[in-house]
Formats: C-alpha cells, sequence, structure tokens
C-alpha cells in the first residue's frame, strides 16, 4: 500500500471521529447530544470490533458477546481467531442420555458453529483443543468418540464448509481416544484446504496415505504424534514450502531424513531410537536437534546461524561445511568428540557446553575439548550446571581463548563454594575475561551465596561480576 | 520540537521521536511546517497519548539485548496466536498501568491512536477491552460496556438456545 493511501485509509476512519469529537464539542456548547461516557461498544466502527472480537478468540466467550445485541452478534462470525476448548467434564455431560438439548455435544457445537463462521470470507485461524488429563495410568486408552477430534469423519463434516476462509487450523487431540487407530486428519486437510498457512497437530496418530501436497503450508507443527512416515519421505514431498518446522516427540521414525528447500526454522526433538537423522536443508539458518542415541547423524545446512544439538551419543556424526555458524549449544556425553565435528566452524561467537548425563562418559578423553584448538575466536562461552561441577576432573577445558569477553557459569546448589568457584575459574588465567555471569539456583541459601559471591569478587578484581537465580524445573 | 495542536486549540510542544511513535506525524512532518493539527483529538486524550508516546519513545531508544528479542521470538513462533505482547517487562508493568481506565477513556484513546497510527499503543488498548470481555456473562458484558440489547425476547430465547453450551460452567 503507497503511502497516500494508507493516509487516506487512516483519514476515512479519521472522519468518523471526527463527527464523534463534534458532538462532544457540542455538548460543550450545551446542546444536548450522546454524551461520550454513554457511548456503547456497539457504535464503535466495526473493523474496531472485529479486532477486539479476534482478540477474545475463545468461542464461549464469543457466544456470550453474540447474546449482547445485533451488531457484536454479527461482527462475531468475522473474528479472526476462534478457540474451541473442551473440558473433560464437558465431554462427559453431553454423554449423559437424554440432555442434548442442554449440552449438546461438543463435536455438533463445532459443526454448527463451522456453518455459521462459512457466510463471511475473511481469513480465520481456528484451534480445537480437548483438556489434557492430569495423569493417566500407563497402557490406559478410551474408546470413546467424544474428544477425538483428528477422526475424518469428523473433521469431513466441517471443514470443506471453511476451508476457504482457514489460514491457520491448531487441532490439540485426546491422547486416550487418539493414540489407538490411525487418522486420516493430513490427507483430509490436505485435500480441503489447500490454501492453508499453518497446520499444528498434537497426540494423535497420523496416516499420511493420500496425502496431498499443500503448496502453500508454510509452517508445521507436530507435537506428541505417531507418524506412519517413517523416512519422512510423505512430509517431504507434500510440504515444500515449510519454513518453520517443529517436530516434538514425533515417533514411528526409523531413517529420517528431513529434504526441505525452503526450511528457515526447525526444532526436531526425537525421544524413541531411530538408526539415523538426516538434515538437508540449504536455506536453514536455526536449528534445534534433540535426540538419545542415534546411529548417525548428518547434517547439510550450509547457512546455519544457531544449532542447538543436544544428543546422547552417537556412533557417526557427519556436518557438511558451515559457514556462518554464530552459535553453537552442546549437550551430550561425548564433549571431547563432538566438538571436533564443528571445530572448522571459526565463525562461532557464543558456545554453550553441557555434559548430557555423567554416568554415561566411559573415558574423560571423550569429555576433554581443548577451546583454544576447536574454536579459538569465541567471544562467549556458557557452561552448564554439570560441566561445571564436574570441571576439571571429567570435563576438562583447555588453552587460552583471547577473544573471550564474557563467561556464563551455572552453579549447582551443592558446591556454592567460594574457594571451588575461584580454582575452577583458574581456566580464565590466560584469557581476557571481563565479565562473568554466575547462575545460581534459587534454592541455594543466601549465607553461602554471599560468601562465594564475595570470594570470588576478592580472587578477580579486574572482572565484571554478575548473579542471575534461576529457577529449578 | 514539534508543535501537536488538539481539536480544543490547546498547543503541545513534543519532541521528534516522541512524536515519531506515531506513523502519520512521521509521515507527515516530511513536507509541512512542524506545527501538526490534530482537529479530531481533544487535549484530554492527547495528553494521554503523548504520556504513552514519551514513555515509548525512552524505552525504544535502547534496542533490546539480543537475548530477550530472541526469548519474545521464540515464544511467539510456537503456537498460533493473535497478539504480540511488549517483551520488555518494567515496559509491560507501565502499560498495565496506563490502561487502568475506564471504558470510555480508553475508546477515546483507541480512536485517537488508530487514526495517529500508533500500532503498539492500539494493540495494548484492544487488548485490554478483549481482557474485560473475557469470562463474562451477557449481561454483564452490556453493563460494562454501555451495550444497549436490541434483541426480541424471542430472538433472545432463540439466541440463548443455540448458544446454551456457551453458558453452563466449562
Amino acid at each position: 500500500m503507497d503511502p497516500e493511501n494508507y493516509c487516506n485509509d487512516k483519514l476515512s476512519l479519521g472522519g468518523w471521529v471526527a463527527s464523534f469529537h463534534g458532538s462532544f464539542l457540542k455538548e460543550n456548547a450545551g446542546i444536548v447530544v450522546r454524551r461520550s461516557s454513554s457511548m456503547g461498544l456497539e457504535d464503535f466502527p466495526s473493523p474496531i470490533l472485529v479486532d477486539i472480537l479476534s482478540r477474545v478468540g475463545d468461542s464461549t466467550d464469543l457466544a456470550r458477546c453474540r447474546l449482547t445485541c445485533r451488531t457484536l452478534r454479527s461482527l462475531s462470525y468475522e473474528a479472526r481467531s476462534i478457540r474451541l476448548f473442551c473440558s473433560r467434564e464437558r465431554a462427559l455431560r453431553s454423554s449423559v442420555p437424554g440432555t442434548v438439548d442442554l449440552h449438546p455435544a461438543f463435536k455438533s457445537v463445532v459443526c454448527n458453529l463451522a456453518s455459521l463462521l462459512s457466510s463471511v470470507h475473511s481469513p480465520l485461524s481456528l484451534s480445537l483443543a480437548a483438556e489434557r488429563p492430569d495423569c493417566v495410568p500407563a497402557g490406559e486408552i478410551d474408546d470413546g468418540d467424544e474428544l477425538y477430534f483428528t477422526d475424518s469423519p469428523f473433521l469431513s463434516r466441517w471443514i470443506p464448509l471453511i476451508s476457504a476462509r482457514l489460514q491457520s487450523l491448531s487441532i490439540h487431540d485426546y491422547w486416550l481416544q487418539s493414540c489407538w487407530r490411525p487418522s486420516r486428519a493430513l490427507p483430509l486437510i490436505s485435500i480441503f484446504c489447500s490454501e492453508l498457512l499453518n497446520l499444528e497437530i498434537r497426540n494423535a496418530w497420523l496416516s499420511v496415505k493420500e496425502l496431498m501436497p499443500m503448496q502453500t503450508l508454510t509452517s508445521l507443527n507436530l507435537n506428541y504424534i505417531r507418524l506412519d512416515d517413517e523416512n519422512l519421505e510423505k512430509v517431504n514431498e507434500c510440504f515444500p514450502s515449510l519454513q518453520v518446522l517443529n517436530l516434538i516427540d514425533v515417533g514411528g521414525l526409523k531413517e529420517p531424513k528431513i529434504q526441505l528447500l525452503q526450511l528457515r526454522t526447525f526444532t526436531w526433538t526425537v525421544s524413541n531410537f531411530v538408526v539415523s537423522l538426516t538434515v538437508d536443508a540449504p536455506k536453514l539458518v536455526e536449528l534445534k536437534l534433540t535426540c538419545v542415541e542415534p546411529k548417525a547423524v548428518h547434517l547439510q545446512t550450509p547457512l546455519l546461524l544457531n544449532l542447538d544439538i543436544t544428543i546422547k551419543k552417537v556412533e557417526v556424526i557427519k556436518v557438511d561445511k558451515l559457514h556462518n555458524l554464530r552459535v553453537l549449544r552442546v549437550e551430550s556425553s561425548q564433549l571431547g568428540n563432538l566438538s571436533q565435528v564443528f571445530a572448522e566452524s571459526r565463525t562461532i561467537k557464543r558456545l554453550e557446553m553441557e555434559l548430557y548425563d555423567p554416568a554415561c562418559v566411559i573415558n574423560t578423553e571423550q569429555c576433554s575439548v581443548s577451546l583454544s584448538d576447536t574454536f579459538p575466536d569465541i567471544e562467549e562461552l556458557t557452561i552448564g550446571e554439570k560441566a561445571w561441577f564436574l570441571l576439571p576432573q571429567i570435563v576438562r577445558i583447555k588453552g587460552e581463548l583471547v577473544s573471550l569477553k564474557k563467561l556464563v557459569v551455572h552453579e549447582s546448589t551443592t558446591e556454592l563454594d567460594g574457594a571451588i568457584i575461584s580454582s575452577k575459574l583458574s581456566i580464565l588465567a590466560h584469557s581476557h575475561v571481563c565479565q562473568v555471569v554466575m547462575v545460581i539456583p534459587a534454592t541455594a541459601p543466601i549465607e553461602g551465596r554471599v560468601c562465594a559471591i564475595s570470594k570470588c569478587i576478592n580472587d578477580f578484581p579486574n572482572i565484571r561480576w554478575e548473579y542471575v537465580t534461576k529457577e529449578i524445573k | 520540537m514539534i508543535k501537536l495542536v488538539s481539536g480544543d486549540g490547546a498547543e503541545f510542544e513534543v519532541e521528534e521521536e516522541v512524536a515519531f511513535q506515531s506513523k502519520i506525524i512521521k509521515d507527515i512532518v516530511a513536507d509541512a511546517d512542524d506545527v501538526i493539527p490534530l482537529p479530531t483529538v481533544s487535549s484530554k486524550v492527547l495528553i494521554q497519548v503523548i504520556e504513552y508516546c514519551r514513555k515509548h519513545a525512552a524505552v525504544n531508544s535502547f534496542p533490546l539485548s539480543p537475548s530477550s528479542s530472541a526469548a519474545a521470538a521464540a515464544s511467539s513462533s510456537s503456537s498460533i496466536s493473535y497478539s504480540k505482547p511488549v517483551s520488555d517487562p518494567a515496559l509491560r508493568a507501565w502499560d498495565n498501568e496506563f490502561v487502568k481506565l475506564n471504558n470510555s477513556s480508553l475508546f477515546d484513546i483507541v480512536i485517537a491512536a488508530n487514526y495517529l497510527d500508533i500500532e503498539e499503543l492500539v494493540d495494548l488498548v484492544l487488548e485490554t477491552v478483549a481482557d474485560r470481555i473475557k469470562g463474562k456473562q451477557a449481561q454483564e458484558i452490556r453493563r460494562q460496556f454501555n451495550i444497549e440489547n436490541d434483541f426480541t425476547p424471542e430472538e433472545e430465547e432463540a439466541l440463548r438456545r443455540e448458544n446454551s453450551w456457551a453458558f453452563q460452567n466449562n
């Protein structure tokens, strides 16, 4: 939009304002007009009301707004963002026979709403969520359907009605009802919602049979999903335009390989066993990869800026040349081996290291990192709690870092001792660190903190000290 | 300094960076004298808007540290959310105090902020109004926002039946 039109747009609304304030002034002149304080919400310009209703978002609140007056009733269907939430209790109430009038099933409420929303044409973000049960005994399932939202007959009743409006769709299913049967939700959404931009599905078992390409989808978020696409071939084929991908606890994978040309941000948490993991994404700038013990990992991500990798153990890890890597976080039981992999990336400025599980460290050589050889140019170094605790016996950090300006160390409550901290900080002896941030657990006793801190200040007077407390999860 | 003139003729001198919180003023100032008449904004509202702009201009002149902006980006990217909250906690607290006003004052401010194109202020006020609607029954919303019930009793009854699921406790 060029600036001139932009102004005109604003001024036309301004024209509305002028008449309103005109009446305000007239009132001051003694003419009786509607006072500004008695102006009702419904007198607002429609775009502003739609904006307010979009922020309200919750379908129950919107239904109550609908009941207040005609203006809000018609505008409520134009809200750009609507969330439907069904509590377990609500689902149980409507399952009592003979109460359909008072407690219609949540699913029929969704279908009715969709048909009312279908008369409007503006873009819509819709989210559907079932309450998560507090705690569930392992292996328990529920053979009901009332909260099974990725159920394809249910989806095909309402998605076609609003598919032309849908820009974002989010479905949080009820795991106890969805976990024991594969759902055709993905193929169905791919057929009806050809213009969807964002899709999020949680707690479901998803089949990819007959999945069609979704050319416009730029963001996909799968969380706690059993996915019938063991190597992610269908995901690559059908979501070619993805820029943001989150695969959190997606199971059913074997040798997954992500191959997406447009991908920029990728968060991948792999909690089950996989043979190998491959990420081939030429435009990726941010990757957070969390996995346990894959045999092999291969990253083909030349433009990566920010990498956060947590991996207990890996036999083979191959990382193609990273030209721009600036921020690296590594958490592993093989800190030494893993560091070597990134040794070629001389562009790294911020580095964070943490030990995955001290019990897994077989030989200390695996955890020995020579910073001056591997990361000579870093400016900021963060050492995680477990790694700092085992310094220098298990984790070794050697060498001088000429560019290092800031060090962040995570203290544990059990070892808040000035003398120990001071001796560990001798690793700084040859560096030019000017700032140290100590992250101290909030549970640490005050006297201990004060004592440790004053000892540090005394021993290293030229360093700027900073203290941060953190809550323990 | 830029001079802003309210609809009722009051003049306010403000620094450029304060006035430029408004995109419209920023566009106008390039090719006009630095006296800007705002005939649709009363002095009472203009004082409040300037107070907001002065605070935000002062905070925005210090760029956010990379870690806090990264955290804000991370929190907004995960799920589908409509509004983008102010990331600086101190500023957010100030904003929360600022909007402790009655609805009609908020309406005046949002109309002015929309006219002046101060996006963050529009966001803040509309978010506040939305928060005041959440969790209330229809009758309470009508009362709080001075809404006239223009339904016939029959219509209201039909609507009530249609939306009955919304009137029990969820």
